[in-house]
């Protein structure tokens, strides 16, 4: 590890300040420790600015719609009976993250803005000087992406590694930061996030589901025990009279962003939720796709995910 | 007290006994070799290549060397055994000591080399092509043909045959080799002396290797190793050079810590097979030829150990009729060596699915090609030399995991698909064989103290890698000694200096050849100490006229008159037992017409048999019962066996489902090098509770008290899961390790 100067900000407008004069913000550390353990950049993470000794960011309460404080770890949100009430579909995404040691650790925030986890960015020592990281080259296109991007990948093929985004999106969730409110999908770009330099995070609001609404989250993974995700999604439908009045599925692990399935919406929205309409719309929801050699396999994977995602909404 | 047969054991094979080392295994209180001298060493680090293949043209270390803390930086030209070429990313290029980890760290960022990139090749099917870049390790091409051998006529026993299949299958994984603690080492010298406390399978290997690097005599090494979390067959140090040139350099105590990435890199892994197997049969499933051709991975690896690949089906099955031939691929990769079971994972899994085709061929379930042609006890069917097996049940235990997994009941054709009630597909699958492991080396030592109260130790030339092989040794030694399993224990252990070579600390042999050594050690004590007793009695008696059970030294004759081992040792000066070699594979009773002394094959019978849920859409796999027997002969020690195949089949899944080293292609990078990305399961990911095993007790009629090594063949058979999922799909996957990619592939939904 390289060195780095480390400072306890008490306020969000100190910790705004030291992350623009080269600094990286420090929350859970499960990310951002791990980066500089194995040298992923080039440069040193200049001044760690932790921000856990700033009050008031971790609270988790039902306002009339959900806020939770950036700093609510990953354990307090899967385990919330706020959450668990009306947002399951969130809590379920918060405990499908890590280990109980690293949700212990994690924090909603830092699960939203934390690197991806693609293998040529990610290897050590700065070995491959990617697209992402100022290079010209995204090396999965030439190498192995057996887990990189189907949908969206736009010269970077590496996939957004956060699996409570995906939730967020389905329920149509906000972000505030220091400086705005922005919808959860304005968060995302291909090569990582949208925070400016003295940007952070400070809460995540979600709307109160809409009467009829059933939602739910599927992730397929490698192992069971912790792994991020090849593929997962997640589904927000609100049922109106026996049929589809509005539906959301939002697609984890197979594009560089949070990615909204939108042809596979507009499949469900209309008719009833069953068997049948969930198969169709799972058909469509890799409409778009760019398969590279080694990823094709994650087309059905996908299909399934959303299947099975709807189908345990009901 | 249990009974074997013919023979009464007081201590060997009893249930109950605990392993001597268990509790400062877990606690940490037993030295690891990165734990030494904490707060009075300094710490080094390795720069590697970042080429596949080139030579180093220069090296300007002025700038690492100008950072505060760092004491020393080394190259090819200081460090023994490096050269200025460099074959595969990671091959070491320079070596920093500084006084932290991090600051050595730092100062590799710091080095500046200019290097000659050369051409390389990382993909085995690549460097095979004529044309191909040379690795660099043999002159002429990127191949060389390892093994090749015949039996019988090969085109008469095709030309007999009634059916005939080809099946060409592989890759095979290659997987990393990751010990708990990686190859570490803490090294310092005083005077002309070397000491190094090293993370190691072989602590007297370590040692006679530090003595050529550093051109010293042997008694001017000094090589310690207690707990290295595991070897696996590859747990080797890849640090104790660097660590003894650097602290020879600075004077100081030099501690190399082998991380994760560093071990699974430079420690070398599994290799990869493919195979072409063509295989005749007569209509009853009679086997009557052979034509196995078989590629592997070697990487730079100029010896690794690859023609083990046919062993398992050679050694297993009647086949009069054969061919074999083993080609080896050179690749710009660290060179391969073999992940607890030398080749046979990939071999069995290979010569499995040749199997199992020639079954369906036949209309035959595999079970009963299987039991067909497996070789009889007394049938060597390795090299046709005269020599019978140790002990063989192969049959038995292949019988008897089939009614364990419900065989009969649930097995179904391949192209007949049996799907359960929740949409997903069902298959099965077994698969025994002979594994070429546990056999006897007889060039093992050991010695054996008594004390003055009847208690003793045992001196062992090993470490402590796993299930408690020092444990077993202390079983060994209380039977032949008529001692209580208490009161024999562990005394100082894997320190070259003060104990006899016990050899490689690996679980296929150690427990039998070490294990024989202490065999004879504790017979030589036993022989001070009947010669002792023999004068104690009134009258005095001969010494053979005594024997020792139980803690009594007794006259045969008459039970009653015994002294305890505390009267004789009370008075007998101090009873040491040597052993400076003990028998290899020499019968201690006759098989057959094959007398005592009659040089034997000691093979061990292990099968494995699988029953798994399929999801064809998605390639996930789930594992609803795997049963697995390794006959091992003997359990000398129960808790430790028992262990040994619980975690075996722990390494066998994971084997099987996810285990994969992966390369880039095109740079030679290792991609998945740690534990996140290599996907090593956790216990969570274990069906433990779907595991059925049994460790069986054939008598080997080689081994101490007809015991057999069990480390490899308690471990690997992975074939079976990947075998049952092609029995659910309708098509056995050619690949391993079961990726979801791969299972998909052959249920044809990519």
């Amino acid at each position: 590890m390289r060195g780095f100067t480390h400072i306890n900000a008490t306020t969000v407008d100190e910790a705004s300040s030291a992350k623009a004069d080269n600094g990286t913000i420090l929350a859970g550390g499960t990310d951002v420790l791990g980066m500089e353990k194995d040298f992923v950049l080039s440069t040193s993470a200049g001044t760690m600015v932790n921000i856990k000794t700033i009050p008031d960011l971790n609270n988790i309460a039902d306002d009339g719609g959900l806020k939770i404080g950036a700093l609510a770890t990953l354990t307090d949100i899967a385990e919330s009976s706020v959450v668990n009430s009306k947002w399951s579909s969130l809590a379920e995404g918060a405990l499908k993250v890590g280990t109980p040691q690293l949700r212990n650790m994690g924090t909603i925030a830092g699960n939203l803005a934390q690197e991806c986890r693609c293998w040529y960015y990610r290897a050590h020592g700065n070995f491959f000087n990617c697209l992402r990281k100022g290079g010209n080259l995204c090396f999965a296109t030439i190498g192995n992406n057996t887990f990189n991007a189907i949908l969206g990948g736009q010269a970077c093929f590496a996939v957004a590694a956060s699996d409570t985004a995906i939730p967020l999106t389905a329920l149509d969730a906000t972000v505030v930061t220091n400086q705005r409110s922005m919808p959860i999908g304005d968060l995302f770009v291909v090569l990582g996030n949208t925070l400016g330099d003295d940007e952070i995070i400070t809460e995540i609001q979600v709307p109160a589901p809409a009467a009829g609404t059933i939602q739910a989250f599927k992730k397929y993974a490698r192992r069971k025990s912790f792994d991020f995700a090849c593929a997962s999604a997640a589904v927000s439908i609100t049922v109106s009279g026996g049929n589809v009045s509005e539906c959301k599925i939002a697609l984890g692990g197979v594009a560089p962003v949070p990615w909204r399935a939108s042809a596979a919406e507009d499949e469900l929205t209309g008719g009833p939720v069953n068997a049948t309409t969930a198969a169709a719309a799972a058909a469509k929801a890799t409409d778009g796709s760019f398969v590279l050699p080694n990823n094709g396999w994650l087309i059905s994977v996908t299909r399934a995910m959303v299947e099975r995602a709807i189908l345990a909404a009901v | 007290m249990t009974d074997h047969g013919s023979e009464t054991f007081y201590v060997v094979s009893k249930a109950g006994t605990r392993d001597k080392q268990a509790v400062e295994t877990v606690t940490g209180l037993m030295e690891a070799a990165s734990d030494i001298f904490p707060g009075k060493k300094i710490f080094a680090s390795e720069l590697g290549s970042p080429h596949a293949h080139c030579r180093v043209i220069s090296i300007d270390a002025s700038a690492a060397l100008a950072l505060p803390g760092v004491e020393a930086v080394m190259d090819h030209t200081e460090v023994p055994g490096w050269q200025e070429e460099k074959y595969f990313v990671g091959d070491p290029v320079a070596c920093v000591a500084a006084d932290s980890f991090n600051t050595s760290q730092r100062a590799l960022e710091l080095i500046d080399v200019e290097y000659e990139v050369r051409p390389s090749v990382i993909d085995p099917d690549e460097a095979m092509q004529s044309g191909a870049p040379l690795t660099g390790l043999w002159p002429e091409g990127n191949t060389n043909v390892r093994t090749s051998n015949d039996r019988g006529d090969v085109a008469a026993g095709f030309a007999e045959a009634d059916v005939t299949i080809e099946t060409e299958d592989g890759w095979t994984n290659e997987f990393a080799i990751m010990p708990i603690e990686g190859g570490s080492t803490t090294a310092w010298w005083n005077g002309d002396d070397l000491y190094a406390w090293v993370s190691t399978q072989n602590v007297h290997s370590e040692a006679r290797g530090l003595a050529g690097s550093f051109n010293l005599p042997y008694n001017h090494v000094h090589v310690y190793s207690h707990g290295n979390g595991g070897g696996f067959g590859g747990g080797r140090a890849p640090s104790q050079t660097v660590a003894a040139a650097l602290a020879l350099k600075t004077g100081k105590v030099v501690s190399h810590h082998v991380d994760r990435k560093m071990q699974a890199q430079n420690g070398g892994p599994q290799f990869a097979t493919k195979s072409k197997i063509k295989i005749g049969a007569k209509n009853d499933g009679t086997i009557t030829a052979w034509d196995f051709q078989y590629w592997s991975d070697q990487g730079m690896g100029s010896r690794t150990p690859m023609t083990g690949t046919q062993q398992d089906m050679q050694i297993s099955l009647n086949v009069p009729n054969a061919h074999w031939e083993g080609i080896g691929i050179s690749t710009n990769k660290k060179g391969r060596t073999y992940y607890r079971c030398v080749a046979h994972p990939g071999g069995a899994f290979l010569y499995g699915i040749a199997m199992h085709k020639l079954a369906d061929a036949l209309g035959m379930r595999p079970l009963d090609v299987y039991l067909k042609n497996f070789v009889d006890i007394t049938v060597d069917a390795m090299d046709d030399s005269p020599r019978p097996l140790a002990f063989c049940t192969v049959k038995e235990i292949t019988q008897e995991a089939a009614d364990l997994l419900g065989y009969d009941q649930k097995y179904h054709p391949i192209d007949e698909r049996v799907t359960l009630p929740d949409g997903r597909l069902h298959g099965v699958a077994i698969h025994g064989e002979l594994d070429g492991h546990g056999g006897m080396s007889g060039n093992r030592a050991a010695i054996v103290h008594l004390r003055g109260d009847g208690t003793g130790f045992i001196n062992a030339g090993i470490s402590r890698t796993g299930c408690g092989t020092n444990s077993a040794h202390c079983h060994v030694v209380a039977e032949r000694l008529g001692m209580h399993y208490e009161d024999i224990n562990v005394g100082s252990y894997g320190d070259t200096g003060v104990s006899q070579d016990g050899g490689m600390q690996a679980g296929s042999t150690n427990a039998t050849s070490t294990g024989a050594a202490f065999y004879v050690a504790a017979s030589d004590a036993r022989e001070q100490l009947l010669a002792q007793a023999a004068g104690m009695f009134d009258p005095p008696v001969n010494p053979e006229d005594l024997d020792a059970a139980d803690r009594k030294i007794f006259q045969i004759a008459d039970p009653t008159k015994f002294l305890t081992h505390a009267d004789v040792c009370g008075r007998a000066s101090r009873i040491i037992g040597h052993a400076t070699n003990n028998w290899g594979s020499t019968l201690t009773r006759p098989v057959g017409d094959y007398p005592v002394g009659h040089n034997a094959r000691q093979r061990v019978p292990r099968v494995s048999a699988a029953e798994v849920a399929v999801d064809p859409v998605t390639g996930e796999v789930e594992i609803l019962k795997l049963v697995y027997i390794t006959d091992i002969g003997r359990m000398l020690f129960e808790e430790g066996a028992k262990a040994q195949q619980e975690a075996g089949i722990d390494h066998t899944i994971a084997q099987a489902m996810i285990w994969h080293s992966i390369y880039d292609k095109e740079s030679g990078y290792f991609l998945n090098s740690n534990f996140l990305m290599n996907g090593w399961p956790t216990s969570l990911d274990l069906p433990v509770e779907n595991y059925e095993y049994r460790v069986a007790e054939g008598d080997s009629h080689v081994g101490p008290f007809g015991g057999t090594g069990m480390g490899e063949p308690c471990s690997g058979a992975y074939c079976s899961i990947s075998l049952a999922v092609g029995n659910a799909i309708g098509n056995y996957p050619t690949e391993a390790p079961l990726h979801p990619w791969v299972v998909q592939k052959a249920a044809g939904t990519i």
